[in-house]
């Protein structure tokens, strides 16, 4: 049976227990009370028996007496013996009157009835009497029953003795209603006295019927029909030996007048004659009456103990449970992280060990939960907050700006060149770092809501409570300007830079994983920038629709030719005139129009595609430049290169096969690379650039300055030309830092014996200040916007009849 | 000790009588009694009353009342015979009789009583005290000299026969009919033997010492 509760289950259990044992006892003692009952009756019905028998034989006794002191006395015997009848008559009429007999009679030695005192019943016959005399004489019975007239009489016989017995003295009372009457006030039973004529005799006679015959009863006369009425037939089956009665007996139960009554026949008589029985009768319901008394007590206590038992076990079920509630209410909170509830358990029992040993679980559990939760959320290394704290915290901070509006701002933050840290100075040395740069980002984080958090590998996260985009700016240069300053690892400094990529909450997203993925997209995306620092914005986002669909049209432009190769010149400081051309691409999306590169070559870069641009743009350049010299115009084309197509090892044949394909020399074509396309994988990169430069192709530094300025590395790519990079070259008029970079840098270019071009003159005062310095080459929108390839003819011309001019206003 | 004789439903007497050598002048009768299952009968009394009687002196008798016993249980007497009945118990005694052939009664005594009792009547006279209901004793009074009782071995002799003829008479008390006594005509001339078969009832003697 499914119980909701084990209170219920346990009051259940005991209740029915104590139920069965209740009604099993219960049933037990019903059984042995009935069994007693009649055991008792049976008892009763012995002893009425007893009585009854003593009765007779009292009387018989006391009779016996009083006809001995007769028959003893001289005087009698003298009559006796001198036949003198008349005293012998009133000898016995003395007698009879002494002891209230109701037969007084002599008998002769011989059998014959010789005086009869009084009156005698009326079919008086003599073999009872012969009977008794016999048994007498032979020192049997003295006494004993006999019927006549439908009467039954008690009988002795005694002889009278001079010395040898001269005659017998037979005397009896009737056995009447008195009898029955005693013995009932000393057995408390029914009596009855029953009689019939023997069946032999009926047999003989049809004027006899052998019917039974109520004598005396005490019981009323209605009773008396059915006493008679249930005598079994069959019983007394034979004549028993005379005179020896008050030795059979039967047990029997009959019903009288709708009652039940045990009882027992006691056979008095049986000769050839009569029978006669003595019925002794207990009523069953009487007898169980003072046991109903006490069922009804058991009962009344039964439901007594079931109740207090009932009430016991409510007790105790609640004693048991309620502390269990307890320790589940406990459990449900603990369930829901919540470990404060202390238990208290004051008792001794299982219960109350339970309990405590429950609240220390509670207790060990919530210490270890702080543990696990710190490690879970926590980098051990830089003693930060890890990525899964950061988020949860991410997560906090969207809860907050629903109910507080308060925005923030995700700072997403990568060291550029770790890994080539990690590779040359040892993990301990990277871990050293990472320390370091984590100690210097929470130094420089100081609002007080503000979360640092390492995110994994040389990735970390920062969070800017309460802020604008333009706050989150100002705080991404201060932490770039913070890991300016080298640090030292075994002996050596090394200088740390990032990019950092900054999303906005809500501006950006409301979603936190979406929010991430942003930060991280505008982290790679400063990563390709000069600044260092990039705000999120849809055109990064390789997954916003727009730029899906351009990733995956890139290919088709290829291979359909919507690329057009557009040319910016470079021109010679000293001599003014057009050297060679940066090649530069441009995708003429059929439906889009123009499209910047800007806006695809990052997406190239990641796709791989990137590769068949580069080609395309080489194959392209090629072809244009064997153009041009047709032309007469002799000059380089500049390609730029990515980190892929530098681990290409095939790259160099490529090379080869287009230069042949075109009939050009090496010198048609100069490559430029950036610092960090080399340093994806410094050691492949370096070989394909050795190859190349062996081929005789040039190679030049790309935006020069931004990256990652070891001149070490300068010192052993092959290159020819340095490229500085426009963004210190836009504010060289107003920064005097630009200056000294550019004019270091020139120098430093010169020093090793390499080209320098300067990108991004703007005007005319740029270039005089760059001549100054000493700069090379010159490439900008003071000279000339990129054009269409096609268009650099017409170009080089007018720019020939320039020259003069602008040479000329310097 | 109580001695009980079997018991019979039919009366069967005989006699087997053989002549010895007899004397002219006198004999003697040796008459054996057993019961009908052929054992001895002790205490039966054998009598020969002669055709003629020759007066013969008379001895007297006596009864004994000793432990609260008459002794012997039984007697026999010829008619007139003067019995008296000394009391040689330290109780006294009331003896009586209500037989037909002599009623008396003897009243409370002890010692010898004055006068004898002379039973002049032949017949049984059965005696009993008044005092002591199991006292008993059998006085057979016969109408001649010639009688004897049966010893143990069931024997009686008559001595001193004259020849002559005889009514020969057996009694005991515990006959199956009390008047029914054995009788056979008997012509004695010397010795002779004879046996009686007698039939018996049960008879309580109540217990002696």
């Amino acid at each position: 049976m499914p119980f909701k509760s084990l209170r219920s289950r346990i009051i259940f259990t005991f209740l029915t227990l104590i139920l069965v044992v209740q009604f099993v006892g219960f049933i037990a003692i019903w059984f042995s009370i009935n069994k007693n009952a009649r055991v008792a009756i049976t008892e009763q019905l012995g002893i009425g028996e007893e009585v009854l028998r003593n009765v007779i034989t009292r009387s018989g006794e006391n009779l016996t007496l009083s006809a001995r002191i007769l028959a003893t006395d001289y005087g009698f015997r003298q009559a006796i013996a001198t036949n003198d009848y008349e005293t012998i008559k009133s000898a016995l009429d003395n007698n009879g009157a002494r002891i209230d007999s109701d037969i007084n009679m002599l008998y002769s030695p011989a059998g014959d009835r010789e005086v009869v005192s009084g009156s005698i019943p009326a079919y008086l016959i003599d073999t009872p009497i012969l009977n008794l005399i016999e048994s007498s004489q032979s020192g049997g019975n003295s006494f004993g029953t006999a019927v006549f007239n439908g009467k039954p009489y008690l009988l002795v016989a005694v002889p009278v003795k001079a010395p040898l017995t001269i005659a017998w003295i037979i005397t009896g009372f009737e056995i009447d209603d008195s009898w029955a009457k005693r013995i009932q006030d000393v057995s408390k039973l029914e009596v009855s006295f029953i009689t019939k004529t023997n069946d032999a005799i009926a047999a003989n006679s049809s004027a006899i019927t052998s019917k039974w015959n109520l004598l005396s009863t005490t019981m009323d006369k209605r009773s008396a029909q059915d006493i008679v009425k249930n005598i079994p037939l069959q019983w007394p089956q034979q004549v028993t030996a005379k005179n020896t009665a008050l030795t059979k007996t039967m047990d029997s139960e009959v019903t009288i007048q709708d009652s039940d009554y045990s009882t027992r026949y006691v056979e008095l008589l049986n000769d050839d004659n009569q029978v006669l029985v003595a019925v002794l009768q207990r009523s069953i319901s009487e007898s169980l009456a003072p046991y109903l008394t006490l069922q009804l007590n058991l009962l009344a206590l039964t439901i007594l103990g079931a109740l207090v038992f009932i009430a016991g076990s409510i007790f105790t079920a609640r004693r048991i449970t309620q502390p269990l509630t307890a320790l589940v209410d406990t459990a449900e909170l603990l369930e829901k992280g919540d470990y404060s509830d202390v238990i208290r358990s004051n008792s001794n029992d299982e219960i109350g060990h339970l309990g405590r040993t429950f609240d220390r679980m509670r207790e060990a559990i919530g210490e270890r939960e702080r543990k696990i939760s710190k490690l879970a959320y926590w980098d051990e290394l830089t003693q930060l907050p890890n990525r899964a704290f950061f988020t949860d915290q991410l997560l906090k901070f969207a809860e907050n700006y629903k109910e507080n509006n308060q925005t923030f701002s995700v700072l997403m933050m990568d060291l550029d060149r770790f890994k080539h840290v990690n590779d040359v100075l040892g993990h301990s040395a990277a871990d050293k770092l990472l320390t370091g740069v984590a100690y210097r980002l929470k130094a420089n984080c100081k609002g007080d809501n503000d979360i640092v958090a390492r995110l994994g590998g040389d990735e970390f996260g920062i969070i800017l409570a309460n802020t604008n985009a333009a706050l989150a700016v100002e705080v991404a240069r201060r932490l770039r300007s913070a890991l300016e300053t080298p640090i030292a690892l075994n002996d050596s400094f090394v200088d740390l830079s990032a990019g950092v990529g900054i999303a906005n909450y809500p501006e950006h997203t409301k979603d936190i994983e979406l929010l991430l993925s942003r930060a991280e997209i505008a982290m790679y995306a400063a990563k390709n920038s000069a600044s260092g620092v990039t705000v999120y914005h849809s055109g990064l986002d390789v997954a916003n629709e727009e730029n899906l669909s351009l990733v995956s049209e890139i290919r088709v432009a290829v291979e359909q030719n919507q690329l057009s190769l557009y040319v910016q010149p470079k021109i010679d400081f000293a001599t003014g005139k057009l050297l060679a051309v940066e090649a530069l691409v441009r995708w003429n999306h059929p439906e889009r129009g123009l499209i910047f590169p800007d806006m695809f070559i990052p997406f190239a870069e990641q796709t791989g595609h990137i590769s068949k641009i580069s080609y395309w743009m080489l194959c392209e350049s090629a072809r244009y430049a064997a153009h041009w010299q047709k032309q007469g115009l002799d000059m380089t084309l500049a390609v730029n290169l990515s980190a892929r197509d530098l681990i290409d090892i095939e790259l160099p044949n490529k090379l080869k096969e287009i230069l042949a394909e075109h009939k050009l020399s090496a010198s048609s074509l100069s490559l430029e690379i950036t610092e960090s396309s080399i340093m994806d994988d410094p050691a492949r990169a370096l070989d394909t650039v050795e190859r190349i430069a062996k081929m005789g192709i040039q190679l030049s530094i790309d935006d020069f300055g931004t990256g990652y300025s070891s001149l070490a590395y300068l010192k052993r790519l092959p290159v020819n030309e340095l490229k500085i990079d426009k963004s210190f070259v836009m504010n060289i008029e107003h920064d005097n830092d630009d200056v000294t970079i550019v004019k270091s840098t020139i120098e430093l270019g010169h020093n090793l014996g390499l080209k320098v071009v300067a990108e991004g003159i703007e005007n005319k005062n740029v270039w005089n200040i760059l001549n100054a310095m000493g700069c090379d080459y010159g490439q900008g929108y003071f000279m000339s916007k990129p054009m269409h390839a096609s268009k650099l003819l017409d170009w080089s011309k007018q720019w020939a009849q320039q020259t003069i001019l602008v040479m000329a206003e310097d | 000790m109580n001695k009980l004789l079997p018991h019979h439903h039919l009366l069967i007497c005989s006699i087997l009588l053989s002549a010895f050598t007899v004397p002219t002048y006198a004999g003697e009768l040796t008459v054996n009694v057993l019961d009908t299952a052929g054992a001895p009968i002790e205490n039966a009394v054998v009598y020969a009353e002669p055709e003629n009687i020759s007066p013969l002196p008379i001895a007297p008798a006596i009864i004994e009342q000793r432990g609260k016993q008459f002794n012997p249980l039984v007697s026999v007497v010829q008619t007139g015979t003067d019995v008296t009945f000394p009391n040689f118990d330290s109780v006294r005694h009331h003896v009586y009789s209500f037989s037909p052939a002599k009623t008396f009664e003897l009243k409370l005594y002890s010692g010898v009583p004055a006068n004898p009792v002379r039973f002049d009547k032949a017949g049984t006279v059965v005696l009993g005290c008044n005092i002591h209901d199991n006292m008993l004793a059998f006085i057979q009074v016969v109408d001649t000299p010639y009688f004897a009782k049966t010893n143990k071995m069931g024997k009686a002799t008559l001595s001193d026969l004259p020849n002559g003829n005889y009514t020969l008479k057996t009694w005991h008390y515990a006959l199956a009919k009390e008047k029914d006594i054995f009788e056979a005509q008997l012509a004695v001339k010397g010795s002779q033997a004879a046996t009686i078969n007698l039939t018996l009832k049960p008879f309580l003697i109540p217990a002696r010492k």
